[in-house]
């Protein structure tokens, strides 16, 4: 992944809710296409990239993996700056990650860009015999609060890469639209170097502005 | 390859007795690997069913099950640079891979015949009190080398003081007790910890099941910190050199002496250290830290899995037991050091292959294990990083002021800047500028404040600060510090203002603006040039409190106008007393001459012992019931002895 710099923009995302959802999942079943039902608790952040390609155009994602607990929240709000997409993730099997969703929307709109695409996402929908959240409600939960919405099974892939590339795609919308500047660094989206500047008002370029990268 | 009886060689005592599964060992034809393996075959416990067969490497972590899956590649590579590491840990600059056979036995025996005296000097040691070795230089190296894994278990908790804190029965009775919500989270957790290790692996294994009392029991214990995530690397660490109720009062005499405050709801303590870590960094290795400054990578992103599980995540293992050892003579100072050491060791590839914060924040996450064995990245590097105890207590004083000035909503200001006088930049370090003495190693390291640039809130007004670029002719120091304080609304009883010099000879600098002392100079200028010897915080003291009690001795500056003064302070006078031993000296000349001497220790060497604030120990309430008291002593150590 580091030597491939052949992409149009880099969109970051940063995925996050209560601890033991299943969001490292998510991130390695989309990165890695795989299950590993047993893997390390993430404390801190992980991290992981993949390539999607969205109406012809190489974007990059790099995925911002955060810790659940409640202790970790601080730390997690410094991933929130930059994140053009954020995955909010919670378990049908189990109520309570259902009813915190509340709490990290309030995180996700305090510190998020205004503009970031927020994608529910009601995981482990493999496990329909456990569910405790009907898929009518999460749809409806995301429909009152603006945000995309899907049921994925990271462990047996369904839906994983779609949730990933309809964010992607609802973003580089937003790019094309004009709601994100790809130059402000803020908002999450860099230019990469395969960028062409057609369809966009962008220039050419652009892409190590502000900073960004080094030299 | 035959490392039985290496220093570091973790086939330890106590995991093979507590291990109820019959484990065969023999040679793996399937395998390919080159690195030093058993393979197990297992005999499922409670079924008449085979499991398949796990390969695992020295330490007990599985190397892939049936040929292969995500554990794989790390820790293969592991294994490798165990195997890199136990050959070059002992006898110093060997490659294994040139060795004879011959060399090979020769050498392995000279690392037993080591870890057998070795053995015995800990054995002694661990008759007399704690403190006392750790005072002694004499263990430092002995520490420094690695405790035999024979006696490893015995010394960290020797070291650690667990005696202390140890009361019989208690841990048993924790057991007893009810449900409480945290213990959801636990078990949820339990077998997210050290999935790849052979004693933790299983559901119904003992591994998981010491873990999980442990962590129900600690969530008892001490109800105000409860459970943190990553609690449970540390707790799987002391299993593996231990039976549980060792371990448990380990994670006691661990978190109450070493770690207090780093797994509380808030991780108040991390984020200090957080602050803590990016100053040194900024004063060891400037163009690193500017580097990954400006990919927005901050410490925290990284440090945070180095601090809070100890290295356990991100290090080979043959490391992990050593920096564990370090550790537990030398405190959390340990981390810092092992954090900047490794940063050192990617330092290349960072500046070279990372441009931007996602080829950064992937390579610090991930570091290929093969660089951090334990002779490249103890002895080589982080034995060699010079920080002082006392300043690091310092550095954490003052950014604990800062962080909760801040979330007090009193005066902010930018991140400050430390740099370690004395201390060879990395670039000297790695071209060879080195000071191998360990006796010598702990050298001051001075806080210097750095300009602040930008606004800081107050409660309600802005108070804005800015600093003039200092201006440094040869060897002369002449620094201009302009401090703009507008609509200061909130009252506030001083700030400290960072002059950053481009040389580190010049580090010794730190400014102190005084508050406004009187209200019409509540939007007034203040320019000042000062100079001032930096003074140390102590811990009782708020940073505010601090500034008020050495303006009036240390520092000389004017308040109430543009008026521009030129101090400076008293050489080695400790602050800290707030008496007016500062003297002024009327040149700017004298301070130059000073600064330029040679480091002078002295301040240092005067200091009374610091008593660390974070670790004050307080046994929780919830032991009212218990009734006796272990204390360390002569009677606890030889109990400890003999309980063998």
């Amino acid at each position: 992944m580091s030597t491939s710099f052949n992409y149009d923009y880099i969109i970051k995302y940063i995925i996050i809710g209560d601890t033991g959802v299943g969001k490292s999942c998510l991130l390695l079943q989309f990165t890695d296409k795989r299950f590993q039902p047993a893997h390390d608790l993430t404390i801190g952040v992980e991290f992981g990239a993949r390539f999607v390609t969205v109406d012809g155009k190489q974007i990059k994602l790099q995925i911002w993996d955060t810790a659940g607990q409640e202790s970790f929240r601080s730390i997690t709000r410094s991933y929130y700056r930059g994140a053009a997409g954020a995955l909010l993730v919670y378990d049908i099997t189990r109520r309570d990650t259902f009813n915190h969703l509340t709490t990290w929307l309030e995180d996700a709109r305090q510190h998020a860009n205004a503009n970031t695409t927020i994608m529910l996402i009601g995981n482990k929908n493999d496990l329909e015999n456990k569910r405790a959240v009907t898929e009518a409600e999460g749809k409806e939960f995301a429909e009152r609060h603006g945000l995309y919405f899907m049921e994925t099974s990271a462990k047996t892939s369904e839906n994983v890469e779609q949730a990933f590339v309809k964010t992607a795609s609802d973003i580089y919308n937003k790019i094309q639209s004009g709601v994100f500047d790809v130059h402000n660094e803020a908002h999450g989206i860099k230019i990469g170097p395969m960028h062409s500047g057609g369809g966009s008002s962008l220039p050419i370029g652009a892409a190590n502005g502000g900073g960004a990268c080094c030299q | 390859m035959d490392y039985s009886e290496g220093d570091d060689d973790e086939q330890d005592h106590n995991l093979q007795k507590q291990d109820p599964s019959p484990q065969k060992q023999d040679p793996s034809p399937q395998k390919q690997d080159p690195s030093p393996q058993k393979q197990v075959e297992e005999h499922g416990t409670g079924s008449s069913e085979m499991k398949p067969l796990v390969v695992v490497n020295d330490y007990g972590f599985i190397l892939g099950r049936n040929g292969g899956d995500s554990t794989q590649i790390r820790q293969v590579s592991e294994a490798r640079a165990t195997t890199v590491s136990l050959i070059g840990d002992m006898t110093g600059r060997l490659d294994p891979n040139y060795l004879t056979e011959h060399e090979r036995k020769r050498t392995t025996r000279k690392m037993q015949e080591q870890s057998r005296e070795d053995e015995l000097k800990w054995v002694h040691a661990m008759q007399q009190q704690p403190d006392q070795v750790k005072k002694s230089s004499k263990f430092k190296k002995l520490v420094r080398r690695g405790v035999p894994s024979s006696v490893r278990g015995r010394v960290w908790q020797f070291l650690a003081n667990t005696n202390a804190y140890r009361k019989p029965g208690v841990f048993q009775e924790l057991l007893t007790r009810g449900h409480i919500p945290i213990h959801d989270v636990i078990a949820r957790d339990v077998d997210r910890c050290y999935p790849d290790h052979v004693h933790f692996r299983d559901g119904m294994g003992t591994g998981q099941e010491d873990l999980h009392s442990i962590l129900k029991a600690y969530a008892h214990y001490k109800p105000s910190v409860g459970y943190c995530q990553g609690m449970g690397r540390l707790v799987g660490m002391m299993l593996m050199q231990m039976p549980v109720e060792e371990a448990f009062w380990l994670l006691v005499a661990t978190i109450e002496g070493y770690l207090n405050e780093y797994f509380t709801p808030t991780l108040r303590q991390l984020r200090i250290d957080a602050q803590v870590f990016e100053q040194l960094l900024q004063s060891q290795d400037p163009r690193l830290a500017q580097h990954l400054n400006r990919n927005d990578v901050l410490p925290l992103m990284y440090m945070t899995q180095w601090f809070l599980t100890l290295f356990t995540m991100s290090l080979p293992w043959a490391s992990v037991l050593r920096v564990w050892d370090v550790f537990y003579f030398d405190g959390v100072r340990t981390l810092y050091r092992t954090g900047l050491a490794v940063l050192q060791l990617c330092r290349q590839h960072l500046l070279d292959h990372c441009p931007s914060s996602s080829e950064c924040m992937d390579y610090l996450l991930h570091i290929p294990l093969e660089i951090l064995g334990p002779e490249a990245l103890l002895e080589k590097t982080a034995y060699r990083i010079k920080l002082r105890k006392e300043v690091i207590e310092r550095m954490s004083a003052f950014n604990a002021g800062e962080m909760d000035a801040k979330e007090g909503s009193t005066i902010s200001l930018g991140s400050a800047s430390v740099t370690t006088s004395n201390v060879e930049s990395m670039q000297d370090r790695m071209s060879g500028k080195i000071d191998e003495d360990i006796e010598e190693e702990d050298e001051e390291v001075d806080i210097e404040r750095k300009e602040n640039h930008g606004k800081a809130e107050t409660g309600s007004g802005l108070l804005t600060v800015t600093t003039t670029s200092p201006k440094i002719t040869t060897n002369t120091t002449v620094i201009t510090t302009t401090t703009t304080m507008t609509t200061l609304s909130k009252p506030s009883k001083g700030i400290q203002v960072a002059i950053q010099t481009p040389a580190s000879s010049l580090s010794r600098i730190v400014t102190t603006v005084p508050s406004p002392t009187s209200p019409n100079a509540d939007a007034g200028m203040i320019a000042g040039t000062t100079t001032a010897n930096i003074t140390p915080i102590t811990p009782t003291e708020t940073i505010h409190d601090y500034i008020n009690n050495h303006n009036n001795s240390n520092h000389i500056y004017n308040a109430r106008s543009n008026e521009k003064t030129t101090a400076t302070a008293a050489g080695e006078g400790t602050g800290r007393k707030g008496s007016g031993d500062g003297q002024v000296l009327s040149h700017a000349e004298d301070e130059i001459a000073r600064i330029n001497e040679p480091e002078d220790s002295a301040l240092e060497k005067e200091l009374p012992e610091l008593p660390r604030p974070r670790s004050q120990p307080s046994m929780s309430r919830s032991f009212a019931t218990t009734t006796t008291t272990v204390s360390m002593s002569q009677a606890g150590a030889e109990s400890l002895l003999s309980s063998s």
